[in-house]
């Protein structure tokens, strides 16, 4: 899907190459962690509740006596798969729904945006909150509602991509031709806005770790003993003054890989010549 | 970032004057959890009430002693019958209510008696139930007659929500709060600020603070944060918030025996816990001073063999039970699980220590051949939906006296009796140390009942938690000793 | 123009409609109710628990109630709270002011600052300044609140001391000593709204400098400071600033964690109190409040585009 000639675009830009560079490194880790974890990331140890860090436990201790930096490798595997499954889910839905509303329009398109527009409106967490307490917690259940509430967005997303091209010559021939909708969706828009969303899905996936990350300090994330970025810094914020290094690496470790994945969808969205469309929606 | 920070150094100067009080009074800074979400009542016995305000503008009976027995406030000195089912209390002369009123027999019986009003509802119906009726025999004498004997009713009346109010002033208590307590009430906001001030006439002398004022702070991370910033002189500290006081002059941290706990429960009516084997292999599996280390640290509490009874409790039952994971291992092979067993441990965030606990305890039983999946629930409506529902689940409780609590939790059909157990003769056991009135003779059947618990109870009590609190280096006159046994009128702070 | 801007407050209300009906849903479903939450683990039970529910009408079909209350509501009248027994528009008043407060000095002292910073950043683009802004702006984005407002308040109240750390003034203080108590909820705020805004700027600013008019002025020999402050800047800001609406709206939501970690008392912190409550006429209120926030801004945003953009006016919205 993506050739030489626009990696050659992204990686000759600082910030591009830096973006590459952040998610490769942390995509290698989380598939060779466990092969070079230096310590049992779950063996707990009175005798060395947060300790500093030390040359054989180079990011310290965490509360009850973990390896900070076997913790940390394995901390993002669990938050990627959810946020890849939840990602999939939000994109598939969102996708789904504003290409149809974009190629429907009239009436229906106008209401149905503005029932999105009330979804939208309510704050995030306490959807959460009420989902988590009518479903449960857990993977199972995380996924269903990040899906829910992220695929928001790409409906926008999609739709304004979409937009752009239903008054199109292409699509308007295709109608004459008394084409079905779905084969002109399938056939005729998604093509076009493929690129838009994939860079779009990049970042909402970064955004889910995030999201995830706030629900295990709400208590609803990853479940003991998998070791856990967002597990790990709501656990140690009540230590940030004494044992700062507890809330520091797992937070370095999400920021960097958000940040990696931004950097490089930006660069990717310049060098696909998708930027423009995706800013004109955003927000 | 020039331009944040001249706002800020602007609103801190700001902030400091709009502060600093006017005068020298001495005001006394606590925060409120606001548990009852605005919804407090100044009515101690109904189940909303405002427990940090109602112990100091209303009085006990009696206190707690030295060593947690009962010892004299507004009674000065009480009798029972040989039976135990008929009290005489002798009170305190020359106490007056804040409304200027005199204190009588008449307060205290009708104080009593309100327990069991059932428009009321109140929780303290179900320890207090067994008042028959409350006699005034003079101004300052009454005599309570009890349904059936208990030698322990002191024990029982040092219960927190016991308070005397004034004859008949129930219906209005909660906007007229009228106590002999060493505060009076100013204005109450429970979701803002709550002003008690000094109440000038208190039979024990004037209290030495001025005034105490309280704060609504729901978050117990912002509480810490209120106190940590100098907000606050006074708060309740988690084992691992306490070294961020450490070594600060500014701060006085104070560690003592509690009763709190966080324990397991495996249900004895729910596969596979039916079996008293297994149940007493999850138990015997765990290393108990290795928990109580890594959840509350050094000189974090006591360890125990599953009593929820107090340290400092008279009736306590001193077992002993290190790691056994050999003889979890023979008795689950006994049971039927050679191969070790699979269970589902459900805990939450609701209560703090309760994650981590499970935590804990997963890695501890793994070496017997226990498998435990750890599920998080969340912590809104974990009391509905989990607790006393799934088959095995992680609980919290406060402490309180080895009578009420043996029967609260353990007792065949009782509400709060969340591992479901149920025998006869432990009941039996229950029913003979109530009605036992030599001390050492109930001692020896409270003991023999908790050593049926640890023999096939459902409940694992590792450890009882030591409480902590911080104070602003400026306080004096609060002891290491739980907060019933503060004499606030005696608090002070200086320079 | 005026028939455009009714008819999108007029769906502008639908939203707002669905946004109860969702809201009223999500809490039926939730387990427990306002007499198990207010009478805890000890009394909800039996005749206490089944009491409560009568008084509190929680007895009768969720239906029938939803329809009382969307009745009470329709007189303008937000009902009584469950749990405090009190008139919900006399908690929920003073509570949305303090949130509005917050969420008005966050933006006058972040919006402003993040523009200027948007536009420095995208003038020196791909050098290090740039990265190094850039890159701060999005590990901004990424710190979970709670870590921000820990954070801040480690730093400038605890290890400084130069503010106090969360506030304890009222709910009812008068507006001023509200937010002097301490500007760390604003900041923390402040800091999420100047990451988004930043990063929005810097692209608009880069789009726009890459346009046929600024290459074609700048070949005719225009001055540098001329072409930045004449015609990119303008060109470049003025199509932001609705989208900042939409920021502004959208990131509301943030006030839930930065007012509990705060203990500000707006109405972020009462929205979780009451759902944790489940005090439903309460969670309905706020909620309620939220989606007008939220549609309002979004309407005002819309209008602010229609007078920059004229084409705009005569689209279908």
């Amino acid at each position: 899907m993506i050739g030489a000639p626009i990696l050659r675009v992204v990686l000759s830009k600082p910030s591009g190459a830096i973006g590459v560079t952040l998610v490769v490194g942390h995509v290698m880790l989380a598939v060779l962690s466990p092969l070079v974890l230096p310590h049992d990331p779950i063996a707990q140890s009175a005798d060395l509740i947060l300790q500093m860090p030390s040359l054989s436990y180079p990011f310290g201790t965490d509360r009850l006596g973990r390896d900070i930096l076997s913790r940390v490798m394995l901390g993002g595997r669990s938050a990627m798969l959810i946020a890849t499954l939840a990602t999939l889910v939000a994109m598939v839905w969102g996708t789904v729904v504003g290409l149809l509303l974009a190629l429907i329009g009239g009436r229906i398109d106008t209401h149905m945006m503005r029932i999105v527009d009330a979804l939208s409106s309510i704050p995030g967490i306490l959807i959460v909150m009420i989902f988590v307490a009518a479903l449960g917690v857990g993977a199972a259940a995380l996924i269903p509602i990040l899906g829910y509430s992220y695929g928001l967005s790409v409906v926008y997303i999609a739709r304004a991509a979409a937009l752009d091209f239903v008054a199109r010559d292409f699509v308007l021939a295709a109608q004459a031709r008394g084409e079905a909708r779905s084969t002109i969706l399938i056939r005729e828009i998604l093509p076009n806005v493929r690129d838009t969303l994939a860079v779009q899905g990049a970042m909402q996936w970064s955004w889910l770790m995030l999201g995830i990350t706030s629900l295990s300090f709400l208590g609803l994330g990853v479940a003991p003993p998998t070791p856990d970025w967002g597990l790990m810094i709501a656990d140690a914020r009540g230590v940030m003054p004494t044992a700062p290094w507890a809330v520091l690496w797992p937070m370095a470790m999400l920021s960097t890989l958000i940040v990696g994945v931004n950097l490089a969808a930006d660069a990717f969205a310049k060098a696909l010549g998708v930027d423009q469309q995706l800013r004109t929606v955003a927000a | 970032m020039g331009m944040s920070r001249h706002v800020l150094c602007l609103a801190a100067a700001l902030a400091v004057g709009l502060v600093t009080p006017a005068s020298a009074e001495k005001v006394f800074r606590q925060a409120n959890d606001l548990s009852f979400g605005g919804a407090e009542s100044l009515d101690p016995l109904s189940s909303n009430r405002f427990i940090e305000v109602v112990a100091l503008i209303y009085s006990r009976l009696m206190r707690e002693g030295e060593s947690g027995e009962a010892s004299p406030e507004l009674a000065t000195s009480w009798t029972a019958n040989a039976e135990a089912t008929e009290w005489t209390l002798t009170l305190q002369p020359g106490v007056k209510f804040h409304d200027g009123s005199d204190f009588d027999a008449a307060d205290v019986a009708y104080s009593l008696s309100r327990i069991e009003d059932p428009a009321l509802e109140s929780p303290v119906a179900s320890v207090l139930g067994i008042i028959d009726r409350v006699e005034v025999v003079d101004p300052l004498t009454v005599k309570i007659i009890l349904e059936a004997p208990h030698a322990g009713l002191p024990l029982l009346l040092l219960d927190y929500r016991v308070r005397m109010i004034p004859d008949g002033s129930g219906p209005t208590i909660n906007e007229n709060p009228v106590g002999t307590g060493p505060f009076r009430v100013e204005k109450v906001d429970a979701e803002g600020t709550t002003t008690l001030v000094a109440n000038d006439g208190y039979w024990e002398g004037r209290p030495k603070l001025d005034k105490i004022q309280f704060t609504a702070i729901p978050d117990a991370e912002a509480r810490n944060q209120a106190m940590l910033a100098g907000q606050l002189d006074y708060n309740l500290l988690t084992a691992e918030q306490a070294p961020l006081y450490a070594n600060n002059p500014a701060f006085q941290v104070q560690s003592f025996p509690g009763g709190q706990w966080v324990g397991a429960v495996f249900r004895t009516n729910a596969e596979p816990f039916t079996d008293p084997r297994v149940r007493r292999a999850l138990r015997i599996a765990v290393d108990r001073n290795a928990m109580l280390t890594l959840l509350e640290g050094t000189d974090g509490g006591a360890v125990g063999c599953d009593t929820p009874v107090k340290v400092s409790d008279p009736y306590r039952a001193n077992l002993e039970c290190p790691q056994d994971i050999e003889g979890a291992k023979a008795l689950l092979a006994e049971a039927g699980y050679p191969d070790g067993i699979d269970i589902e441990l459900f805990t939450s965030d609701v209560s703090p220590g309760m994650v981590r606990f499970a935590e804990v305890y997963q890695a501890q039983v793994a070496p017997a051949g226990i498998r435990v999946k750890v599920n998080l629930a969340p912590s809104d409506g974990y009391w509905d939906d989990v607790w006393l529902k799934e088959p095995a689940f992680v609980t919290a409780w406060d402490g309180r006296p080895a009578d009420q609590f043996l029967n609260e939790i353990f007792r065949t059909g009782a509400g709060n009796n969340e591992s479901f157990y149920s025998d006869p003769a432990f009941d039996a056991l229950l029913d003979k140390a109530r009605s036992t009135v030599d001390v050492e003779a109930a001692r020896a059947l409270y003991v023999q009942a908790q050593q049926m618990q640890f023999d096939d109870g459902g409940t694992s009590i590792p450890f009882l938690k030591n409480s902590r609190r911080v104070l602003n280096g400026k306080v004096t006159g609060i002891l290491p000793k739980p907060e019933e046994f503060i004499r606030w009128h005696l608090v002070d702070l200086t320079e | 123009m005026l028939g455009l801007i009714l008819r999108r407050m007029a769906t502008g209300w639908i939203t707002v409609v669905i946004v109860a009906v969702v809201v009223f849903i999500g809490v039926e479903v939730m387990p427990g109710d306002a007499c198990t939450a207010m009478l805890g683990r000890d009394a909800a039970r039996g005749d206490v628990l089944e009491n409560c529910r009568d008084r509190m009408g929680l007895n009768r079909p969720p239906v029938e109630r939803f329809v009382a209350w969307a009745g009470d509501l329709a007189q303008f009248d937000l009902g009584v709270s469950m749990k405090r027994e009190r008139p919900i528009a006399d908690i929920v008043g003073p509570r949305l002011r303090n949130t509005l407060i917050l969420a008005a000095a966050a933006a006058l002292a972040g919006v402003p600052l993040a523009i200027g910073l948007g536009v420095m950043v995208a003038l020196r683009r791909e050098r290090p300044f740039d990265i190094i802004v850039s890159t701060t702006a999005l590990v901004a984005m990424t710190m979970p609140e709670f870590v921000a407002a820990a954070l801040l308040i480690l730093i400038f109240a605890i290890w400084l001391g130069w503010s106090a750390g969360v506030v304890t003034a009222a709910y009812d203080a008068p507006a001023l000593a509200l937010l002097f108590a301490t500007p760390l909820p604003a900041v923390t705020l402040a800091l999420v709204y100047m990451a988004h805004i930043l990063r929005m700027v810097r692209s608009s600013v880069i789009d726009t400098a890459g346009a046929d008019y600024i290459l074609m002025a700048r070949m005719k020999g225009v001055p540098e400071r001329q072409i930045v402050l004449r015609h990119l800047l303008p060109n470049a800001i003025l199509p932001t600033i609705p989208v900042i609406g939409l920021t502004l709206a959208w990131l509301l939501s943030g006030v839930v964690i930065v007012e509990s970690a705060f203990n500000y008392p707006g109405l972020g912190r009462l929205a979780v109190n009451a759902v944790a409550d489940r005090d439903l006429p309460l969670v309905q209120a706020t909620a309620l409040i939220f989606g007008l926030i939220y549609v309002s801004m979004t309407l005002i945003a819309d209008l602010i585009a229609m007078a920059l953009n004229p084409r705009l006016r005569t689209r279908r919205l």
